[in-house]
């Protein structure tokens, strides 16, 4: 007699990787044959996974067709069995998956769409932090600009390419052709919740840098130093001022603080240009 | 002075013995818009296990309106595995936050050495799986402090090792540990045509007091290995033989709270309804002719 241990693992090593030979013995085919009963269990894991990962991933899947995700599904449950009895967090690590897979080929954009589709399940699930507070941010005196430390909103996600995943994105929706130009330039793109939408918005490179200095916790200061503000009137300066103003005005700022003017970093204190 | 004016949510009445309907996320959108008319309603626990998701916002504002009840399907419950805590407590928390007129789990497990198949697979029906699912309930129900219901899972296997029929299991597991039992009616009528038993003794060797609820949903066959089986799908309208196998149930154990469940190739709602509205007039028939 096989203990229940021993019955359980024959159960995973036959449904996952298709290894019955054990399994085989421990049943009985009153009226379904032993290997049809095993077949119904394998059935229902590769269609359990690829319907999650489809769920996750429909853009993706809509690239590689039905039978290509099919089969990538299959590999992935395999190489990244489910770590949770609720499958929310079971294509984290499909666009890696797919990085190592397509990464140096000319399918290399399938990570990237896979990024950007993983970034909206995640936003889906994180809190709709209140808005900025314009009135206390407009508060404070010019002088301490350089000080203010802005974070960004919980549920947002930046994601950045080298190719136009946000065209594809798009085209690749339900009611869309699909066509989409492969060679029409790379794609930062935010991808924020508010209230039950989630919002993918694409972002100049500018406000991408900008956005990008806030989520690694630079002030204000440092972030224009990071990327290089210039002098105010040089036409050939990023325009910091109207990057944060559109940052602030996608709803990608959720509050600010301002840094202890005797710390470091914080000691020169200009405004915005 | 700031005065706070705390205004507590006026919660539904428990669930009823009623015909009520599985919320799934297509139907979300019309159960905000408006109230459509079901005594009540039934979510997949893990589905709302992020606090602050979208879908659990959509959930309390639903919950406002109609008695819930609450079905896990991924706690693995017959698992060898140590039980999973961080997922009882995600459960607690839901709990907490919809307070649950019926909380649910399957009699299966899914997960091994950490790793989760995400499927309601059988046990075999031997003592030492007994003597586990019925430690494993009891300490589910200790950590939620509530009584929770063991429902029956439509099995395709049949281990050599089996030596308790599956009706005299799923009992000794309601009456060793205290919990209630969902009685599935279409997983009964799925494992008697598939395994070659009487579908009406399986229910008739449930005691009646042990249901708490009653589910009704749809199968396919499937053609393995040149060999027919019916699976569990929910994808189709419940069929006549189990609307018949309904019926008995009802003479037995009484109008019970009953679900309406689809789970894919979501039909419009009206379907649901309507099927509802159906089990509900099984429900008042039987009662009738009882009175």
């Amino acid at each position: 007699m096989s203990s229940l241990r021993e019955i359980q693992q024959r159960c995973y090593r036959a449904f996952l990787f298709g290894e019955a030979d054990d399994l085989v013995p421990a049943l009985i085919g009153t009226t379904i044959p032993a290997s049809a009963q095993i077949q119904v269990y394998q059935n229902n894991a590769r269609e359990t996974f690829r319907k999650a990962l489809l769920a996750s991933f429909p853009v993706v899947g809509r690239l590689v067709g039905e039978d290509c995700f099919a089969g990538l599904a299959v590999e992935y449950m395999r190489q990244f069995p489910s770590e949770q009895g609720d499958l929310s967090r079971f294509g984290a690590a499909f666009p890696d998956f797919l990085q190592g897979l397509y990464g140096a080929s000319e399918f290399a954009y399938l990570p990237d769409v896979a990024r950007l589709e993983w970034a909206l399940e995640e936003v889906h699930l994180e809190p709709d932090e209140a808005q900025l507070d314009a009135e206390a941010l407009g508060a404070v005196d010019p002088l301490d600009h350089g000080r203010l430390r802005f974070t960004l909103r919980g549920a947002t996600r930046l994601v950045d390419s080298r190719y136009p995943i946000l065209t594809i994105w798009r085209a690749n929706q339900p009611d869309r052709g699909g066509d989409a130009d492969l060679g029409s330039g790379a794609d930062q793109v935010a991808v924020l919740r508010r209230g039950d939408d989630v919002e993918l918005h694409r972002m100049d490179g500018t406000t991408w840098q900008l956005a990008s200095q806030f989520a690694r916790g630079s002030n204000l200061e440092r972030a224009f130093e990071a990327i290089g503000g210039g002098c105010a009137g040089d036409p050939s300066a990023p325009d910091l001022a109207a990057a944060l103003r559109s940052l602030i005005g996608l709803g990608l700022i959720a509050g600010f603080s301002l840094d202890d003017p005797n710390s470091q970093s914080s000691k020169s204190k200009r405004s915005p240009q | 002075m700031t005065e706070t004016v705390s205004r507590s949510l006026e919660r539904p009445a428990p669930i009823p013995a009623a015909a009520g309907i599985g919320l799934r996320g297509p139907y979300h959108a019309r159960f905000l818009d408006a109230q459509p008319p079901v005594a009540w309603l039934e979510a997949h626990s893990e589905n709302f296990f992020a606090e602050h998701g979208i879908a659990s916002g959509v959930l309390e504002r639903i919950r406002r309106d109609y008695p819930l009840s609450l079905h896990g399907v991924g706690l693995s419950i017959g698992s060898i595995d140590p039980l999973d805590t961080a997922h009882l407590e995600k459960l607690d928390a839901l709990i907490r936050r919809t307070e649950p007129g019926l909380l649910s789990e399957h009699l299966s497990w899914g997960s091994i050495g950490g790793a989760h198949l995400n499927d309601l697979l059988p046990l075999p029906y031997t003592e030492e799986a007994l003597a586990h699912i019925v430690g494993r309930v009891e300490q589910v129900q200790d950590y939620l402090g509530r009584q929770i219901l063991i429902e029956n899972v439509s099995s395709y296997m049949e281990f050599a090792d089996s030596a308790i029929p599956e009706w005299e299991f799923l009992s000794a597991v309601a009456e060793d540990s205290g919990c209630g039992l969902l009685l599935d009616i279409n997983n009964v009528y799925v494992n008697s045509v598939n395994r070659g038993f009487e579908a009406t003794t399986y229910i008739d060797a449930i005691a009646p007091e042990r249901v708490h609820e009653l589910h009704l949903a749809g199968h396919s066959t499937q053609a393995y290995d040149g060999q027919a089986v019916l699976i569990d799908t929910h994808n189709t309208p419940v069929c006549e033989a189990v609307w018949l196998l309904f019926e008995h149930a009802v003479r037995r154990f009484g109008a019970r709270p009953t679900l309406i469940e689809w789970d894919s190739d979501f039909p419009p709602l009206e379907t649901l309804l309507e099927e509802a509205a159906r089990a509900q007039r099984t429900m008042d028939r039987t009662h009738e002719l009882a009175a």
